[in-house]
């Protein structure tokens, strides 16, 4: 059986790993990740931090022009336990008979 | 760690409704400078369009739809220079696949006036805003994309609305409508 991500399974970590998993390795912007999660600035970028320190997401600061920009993207090991957790979800599921 | 079948089920929901709102998302911001772009190139024809007998509009359009592929490829391949190797080969493979449909978009117009032999110029303006305003409806219905069904929506209601109460200005009614609605769905669509 595969086994349960503490880090990964709280709420808005779930979110934001599944919104990077979406983009396929594609960075994606502080602001998208807010909309995308609905998530506030501070607990974003809380959160983001966590992530970035279990290595699973990689953060990049960067400037287009004068505007500061701040983009995540899910590291090789974030999509190995994302996709290990839901793994762990699913196997929930099926052993309650598939409810 | 315990979690119960009630709490996986719904993380599983979160993820598959997060999962499909980036997606969306992404289809957006990548269509959006291809939005502005044939709005620009829509906004100018028609205009052109509108200070030039009808039977010029062959060469006012030929060039504006020349530099519209190279606009749309050249934003496709800086979409997949942003998005690296397998983001390149997608974005040939949209290329590709738009330039089949525009190419029949094409036939199928010009097949539609060999058929019907339009007496006046107004079937030639309004006609193809129509076939470009069915397909943002069938692509947004087909793809589940609702911001592509409301600019279709838009574009439709707009045109007809032009054809039946300001026929004397219909180019630049259509340039100001069709182009303005083009520009201002590719600005919405950044906006997710």
């Amino acid at each position: 059986m595969a086994a349960p991500d503490e880090i990964i399974h709280q709420s808005l970590r779930l979110k934001l790993m599944a919104a990077l998993h979406a983009a396929g390795g594609e960075p994606l912007e502080f602001g998208r990740l807010k909309a995308l999660t609905g998530a506030t600035d501070g607990n974003l970028g809380s959160h983001l931090s966590t992530l970035e320190g279990a290595g699973y997401v990689k953060i990049e600061k960067d400037f287009v022009g004068k505007r500061p920009r701040t983009r995540a993207s899910m590291t090789p090991a974030g999509g190995r336990a994302f996709r290990g957790h839901m793994d762990y979800l699913r196997e929930i599921i099926e052993a309650a008979g598939g409810k | 760690m315990a979690i119960s079948s009630t709490e996986a089920a719904a993380a599983l929901r979160d993820i598959a409704q997060t999962d499909r709102r980036t997606r969306v998302s992404g289809a957006y911001h990548v269509a959006s400078p291809h939005l502005i772009l044939w709005g620009l190139i829509w906004a100018a024809g028609y205009t052109a369009s509108g200070l030039t007998p009808p039977e010029k509009w062959g060469l006012v359009w030929l060039p504006l739809i020349a530099l519209g592929a190279i606009g749309a490829m050249v934003l496709g391949m800086r979409t997949g220079g942003q998005r690296g190797q397998a983001g390149a080969e997608k974005a040939d493979f949209s290329a590709g696949r738009a330039a089949t449909l525009a190419l029949a978009i094409a036939l199928f117009v010009g097949s539609v006036y060999v058929v019907f032999q339009p007496v006046s110029p107004l079937p030639y303006l309004v006609f193809p805003a129509l076939i470009t305003a069915l397909i943002y409806v069938l692509l947004g219905a087909l793809l589940g994309l609702p911001r592509y069904t409301a600019i279709g929506a838009v574009m439709f209601l707009v045109t007809m609305a032009g054809f039946l109460y300001a026929q004397p200005v219909l180019p630049f009614w259509i340039a100001a409508a069709g182009g303005g609605g083009l520009i201002l769905g590719g600005l919405w669509m950044r906006k997710v």
